[in-house]
């Protein structure tokens, strides 16, 4: 019951997160002519930096992507350990379910941010500025959501450790520490 | 058995149908073209899937990405977990020392929180 709920709260939390930026997005993105003029003039270097945090963030990306591998690969050997010797926790499972499940969703918001900023650093903005702004504010938007998708993780990644340290101290009680590695 | 039969006539009735078709004389050269279209074709639905898929994005190994290659953090080797021994504490507090260590790494990584995309460095420089 206590996992369904934890579950039903993190699906609800990252839907929650995932229609915030369409909500933003309903809200026409309103430039002064000057404030358009002047993007005009320097977007080139705008698109430079954008370059370079696009880079960065591939950085971010692949290192994430790998220790969340590893980590799953670390928790399913876990709860296949826990399995083989006949100990049935089912939340363990079902964590583990929805931090895969998770990951994907990072993978999948990161590449319709990575998208984004692509089509920013690839619009002639100083033919269309305007364009070129809806582009990056689209691209902070679906950034958030990568954020809030590590954010959802880290909550997953903290619970399943509670959990298992839960585990380990009514497993002490019977088995004293330091035994049979 | 008859698998073993059926590939052999298959490859005899191939042998025959291209020495009809093609002379001896040339039979080298056709042959040397159709491999090159095969990688080719090989080739290209690989190069597409790459692009396709977005990995080429995430490949760091093209040339003018070194900066940022540095910058990835170098992770072990791929480890193998015993899954049928007992589970006792001290099993446990090795887990947790591992997996607290990932957790530690994934913090260290950054969190897209910061402001790089908003309109004070977009409209202003």
């Amino acid at each position: 019951m206590k996992t369904v709920s934890a579950s039903l709260i993190a699906c609800i939390l990252l839907l929650a997160l995932l229609l915030q930026p369409l909500h933003a997005l309903a809200q026409p993105l309103v430039l002064t002519p000057e404030q358009i003029e002047a993007l005009g003039s320097t977007c080139s270097t705008v698109q430079v930096k954008l370059q370079k945090l696009q880079r960065s963030d591939a950085v971010s990306r692949i290192n994430h992507g790998r220790d969340y591998d590893q980590l799953l690969n670390q928790v399913a050997a876990f709860n296949s350990r826990l399995v083989y010797n006949k100990i049935s926790l089912l939340q363990f499972g079902q964590i583990a379910s929805d931090m895969q499940a998770t990951v994907e969703q990072f993978r999948s918001a990161y590449n319709t941010y990575d998208a984004s900023l692509e089509a920013a650093i690839n619009s002639r903005c100083r033919d269309d500025p305007a364009e070129f702004y809806n582009q990056t504010v689209k691209a902070r938007e679906q950034r958030v959501v990568v954020h809030a998708t590590i954010g959802v993780l880290e909550a997953m990644i903290a619970k399943y450790r509670d959990e298992v340290q839960q585990y380990r101290a009514t497993l002490a009680e019977n088995i004293p520490a330091g035994a049979g590695r | 058995m008859r698998r073993v039969q059926f590939v052999q006539s298959l490859v005899a009735g191939l042998k025959r149908r291209s020495g009809q078709l093609v002379s001896e004389h040339f039979r080298l050269a056709v042959m040397l073209g159709l491999l090159s279209i095969f990688v080719l074709a090989l080739t290209t639905v690989s190069v597409t899937v790459y692009v396709w898929n977005g990995t080429y994005k995430l490949d760091l190994s093209r040339p003018g990405y070194e900066k940022e290659r540095i910058q990835v953090h170098a992770t072990d080797e791929r480890t193998t977990y015993d899954t049928t021994s007992p589970v006792t504490p001290a099993v446990v507090d090795d887990f947790l020392k591992e997996y607290d260590k990932r957790a530690d790494n994934l913090r260290q990584y950054g969190n897209f929180h910061d402001q790089a995309l908003d309109d004070a460095n977009i409209l202003t420089l």
